[in-house]
């Protein structure tokens, strides 16, 4: 098995009195696509710049490429950033912006006109990013990240100011970069935005990490949920407790978990119910993510 | 070119991309120019041919004004650090050099080229100004020479630490407005308040070795012409000022890394 890409091992970061990150360990394989997942506030950011050692940790430590970030020569060719869209000076042009960047980080400046070429924004160059939409800079910020065609790209809710045109493209985009055989780590906030796009997710709550591992795994144990319509409704939902089925309400739907599709219209027919509607929606990220909380609020 | 050699002429390039790609620093060299021309040409539309001994001392006279590049290179050397905090390019900055005792020296140094250049830019402007000036009015063009020369090396030592002392101020302080503010509330504090407290402790000498009148002073300007202040007495050399000069960048820009290597980037 090729060694990890990214390290993080017991990693716990305190801001005074807040603990951001609490004893945080997981890896990310080379060549993947890894979400790192969880709401506002639960350390994403924290730990992404701890590993880019702009922030110092508490305790724990991070390696990246086998090292910590500042050992490494020339990083910035090697591993890509998108970590703040207003890191940009407004004043500046969108093309002078990413010249800077070129030329503090080594890289040639003819790479800013291919960069600016694949985030769409080539027409846009000679504007000063002030007169630059959120989406816009959003997209300036990552041909910064791509500048040093980079093998690891660390990527801070890339998506944030993207209309769905825009997230659409951003996943593709992020398909073909691991498809390059670049390794991707991405946070988002926004758990069904990531799901289609990423193989692995690091899932973290109140700093903590609550699971990790690929998709198909951790959503594997998870019952899938099935919506079911009628207008004898009632008599479906006693069916399903007289037999202990887990059952809720949506609307004018019954959400039930455990029993398919197939099983459920059975027990429809033979309660007298009339069927209007009927489907399963696999796991999803967002349910494992409310399970996996769940169980860690109840556990605490 | 390899090796570090060409690691220093890009992080140098970006600087310069960094200086000249914002409007700011178009317009301190306007105002720069404007409050360096406007008096040089005053001053020579007033000269009379027998004003001073030689042409050497009235070139050091016009060069009083030039003295104003000094302090644009100190709010050159405020913007172009604290602006790295200001405008969240601090991040990419340190993305780039993850040593960060690096980036600030590397501003030291590259402000303290530029104030050395503005310097040189001013002395050349007035040189210019007096060549198109003086022979309209029938007077002999003025050349530094003798102790001019040193007196132009001076100025531009001194251009050059001016810019140096504004990076290491804002790389301690980080806030442009809190940079700006304080130096302002200083200049307030140091050319008003301070001289007075200590010429009535009984101690006005003590006032030479505050920081904007060691500047003043390694620019030989204030015993230019003997020296009409109260403190003229006391005036420390040119030489010994600018030792003093460097002394307060270094302390400031020692403070200055081991505050910013400790302090996370959020």
């Amino acid at each position: 098995m090729a060694a990890p890409v990214i390290t993080v091992e017991h990693l716990t970061k305190r801001f005074g009195g807040t603990l951001a990150v609490d004893d945080l360990s997981f890896s990310i394989a080379p060549g993947t696509i890894t979400g790192m997942l969880g709401p506002n506030g639960a350390g994403k950011t924290t730990t992404l710049r701890v590993i880019l050692d702009l922030v110092k940790p508490t305790a724990g430590t991070t390696r990246i490429l086998g090292g910590r970030y500042n050992e490494l020569d020339h990083p910035a060719r090697r591993i890509g950033c998108l970590l703040d869209a207003s890191g940009f000076h407004l004043g500046r042009s969108g093309r002078n912006a990413l010249g800077v960047l070129a030329l503090q980080s080594g890289i040639p400046r003819d790479r800013v006109d291919w960069a600016l070429e694949m985030v769409g924004l080539a027409k846009d160059g000679k504007r000063r990013v002030k007169t630059y939409s959120q989406g816009m800079r959003q997209r300036l910020a990552l041909a910064g990240a791509l500048l040093g065609d980079p093998e690891v790209l660390l990527l801070d809710e890339p998506a944030n100011g993207l209309d769905p045109e825009g997230i659409a493209w951003l996943r593709g985009f992020l398909r073909k970069l691991a498809g390059e055989g670049r390794t991707v780590l991405v946070s988002s906030h926004v758990l069904a935005e990531v799901e289609q796009t990423v193989d692995d997710v690091v899932i973290l709550h109140h700093g903590r990490l609550v699971a990790d591992g690929p998709i198909a795994d951790l959503t594997k144990g998870l019952a899938p949920r099935v919506f079911i319509r009628s207008p004898q409704q009632r008599a479906i939902w006693d069916a399903l407790q007289a037999r202990q089925v887990p059952v809720s309400t949506l609307d004018e739907w019954l959400v039930v978990q455990g029993p398919g599709c197939e099983e459920l219209g059975r027990l429809a027919y033979e309660s007298g119910a009339v069927v209007t509607g009927l489907y399963e929606e696999r796991a999803t990220l967002e349910q494992l993510f409310f399970t996996l909380t769940q169980t860690e609020l109840r556990a605490s | 070119m390899s090796g570090p050699l060409a690691s220093l002429a890009e992080v140098v390039a970006a600087e310069w991309l960094k200086l000249r790609s914002t409007r700011t620093m178009l317009m301190l060299s306007i105002v720069a120019l404007v409050l360096t021309a406007a008096p040089v040409v005053l001053m020579l539309s007033f000269l009379e041919g027998g004003d001073f001994a030689d042409g050497g001392e009235t070139f050091m006279v016009l060069t009083i004004p030039g003295a104003v590049v000094g302090l644009m290179m100190l709010v050159a050397g405020v913007l172009g650090m604290a602006g790295e905090f200001r405008h969240g390019t601090i991040t990419y900055t340190f993305l780039a050099t993850p040593r960060r005792e690096r980036v600030i020296l590397l501003k030291l140094g590259f402000y303290f080229v530029a104030g050395g250049v503005a310097a040189v830019v001013t002395l050349l402007l007035i040189q210019l100004l007096a060549t198109i000036v003086l022979p309209i009015r029938g007077i002999a063009i003025v050349y530094p020479e003798g102790e001019a020369w040193a007196h132009c090396g001076r100025l531009v030592l001194t251009t050059a630490l001016f810019g140096a002392f504004g990076v290491a101020l804002s790389a301690l302080l980080r806030s442009q407005v809190l940079t700006v503010t304080l130096t302002l509330v200083w200049v307030v504090l140091e050319w008003m308040i301070l001289p007075m407290i200590l010429a009535v402790a009984g101690h006005p000498r003590y006032a030479i070795v505050l920081p904007l009148t060691v500047f003043l002073q390694a620019t030989g300007l204030p015993t230019l012409g003997g020296g009409e202040s109260e403190l003229a007495d006391f005036y420390m050399s040119a030489g010994q000022a600018q030792l003093l000069g460097l002394a307060y960048i270094a302390v400031a820009a020692i403070a200055a890394t081991m505050t910013t290597m400790r302090r996370d980037v959020t």
